[in-house]
């Protein structure tokens, strides 16, 4: 039986963890709780980043290359998501993150961390057991005056990896 | 799906259970660790044979004819998808197994891996 994989959600100005995510929408609030359509990104905004952390918890020999991928970096009219995996945490903002579509279709490659938090070097391998944190995704969504209102089309995150 | 099996000098088999894959000797890991750190051998002898039970196949490998110091390889590489807007997530989809093992070649003065990937 494969570990199990749970997603962790970072907010505010210290890193405030939610575990087990049930939803990843980018919006324009940085937090875990606000629905997306109360805090919705007008065209020319861009999205708070989030950043997210997959989890995993149960028992292993050793876990390997990790990625996350996403099915999607234009997921409407003037929309672009754009994302990279973080070893430190900044405050989210609006402003641009600085991180690009590059690589997010095809898979990023993130570390295996430690028991309490995605963020530092990390490892490529991880062999200690237990819950482990892997480095998080960040994405954001960013838009140009010329995006419609609405909802987009839905993107899937594909969380990747090997274990023994 | 795909089940580890590791018979023992004495006749013993210890199996990997899909839905609880937990090791007899250590708190955390799981079957394939034991088998990767011989720890049923104290009790039950040399491994004498490894086979990974597929649904329609098994691949066998016969432990006494490995070269000696040799260590298993299995590996499992899994995807699972979640929606990001409904958080849905999928099932963890099995996309890769690899079989085998490796063993350090003293002429070669390497590392040599003799894998199968299903």
């Amino acid at each position: 039986m494969a570990s199990s994989v749970t997603f962790t959600e970072y907010n505010g100005s210290g890193a405030t963890q939610t575990a087990s995510r049930s939803e990843m929408n980018l919006k324009n609030i940085d937090d875990s709780t606000t629905a997306y359509s109360s805090s919705p990104i007008t065209a020319g905004n861009y999205s708070f980043w989030k950043y997210q952390s997959a989890v995993h918890t149960g028992t292993y020999n050793q876990l390997s290359s990790a990625s996350y991928k996403t099915s999607s970096t234009a997921p409407g009219t003037a929309q672009t998501i754009v994302g990279s995996v973080q070893t430190s945490y900044t405050q989210p903002a609006t402003t641009a993150s600085g991180d690009t579509t590059t690589n997010l279709l095809s898979g990023i490659s993130a570390n295996f961390n430690n028991t309490t938090t995605g963020f530092g070097t990390g490892t490529s391998t991880y062999t200690t057991g237990g819950t482990v944190y892997v480095n998080p995704l960040r994405l954001q969504l960013q838009t140009t005056s010329s995006a419609l209102p609405g909802d987009n089309t839905s993107t899937t995150i594909t969380y990747a990896w090997t274990e023994s | 799906m795909a089940q580890l099996e590791a018979q023992y000098k004495d006749g013993y088999i210890l199996s990997e259970k899909e839905q609880n894959d937990v090791s007899l000797f250590v708190e955390g890991k799981n079957t394939f660790y034991d088998i990767l750190n011989k720890l049923p051998e104290v009790e039950h002898g040399l491994l004498v044979k490894l086979k990974l039970q597929l649904p329609n196949d098994k691949l066998e490998i016969d432990w006494t004819t490995v070269p000696d110091n040799s260590k298993p390889i299995r590996y499992k590489s899994y995807e699972q998808d979640t929606n990001v807007e409904t958080g849905q997530v999928s099932p963890i989809r099995l996309m890769k197994i690899g079989f085998g093992y490796e063993y350090f070649d003293k002429k070669l003065n390497k590392n040599v891996q003799k894998v199968q990937e299903i």
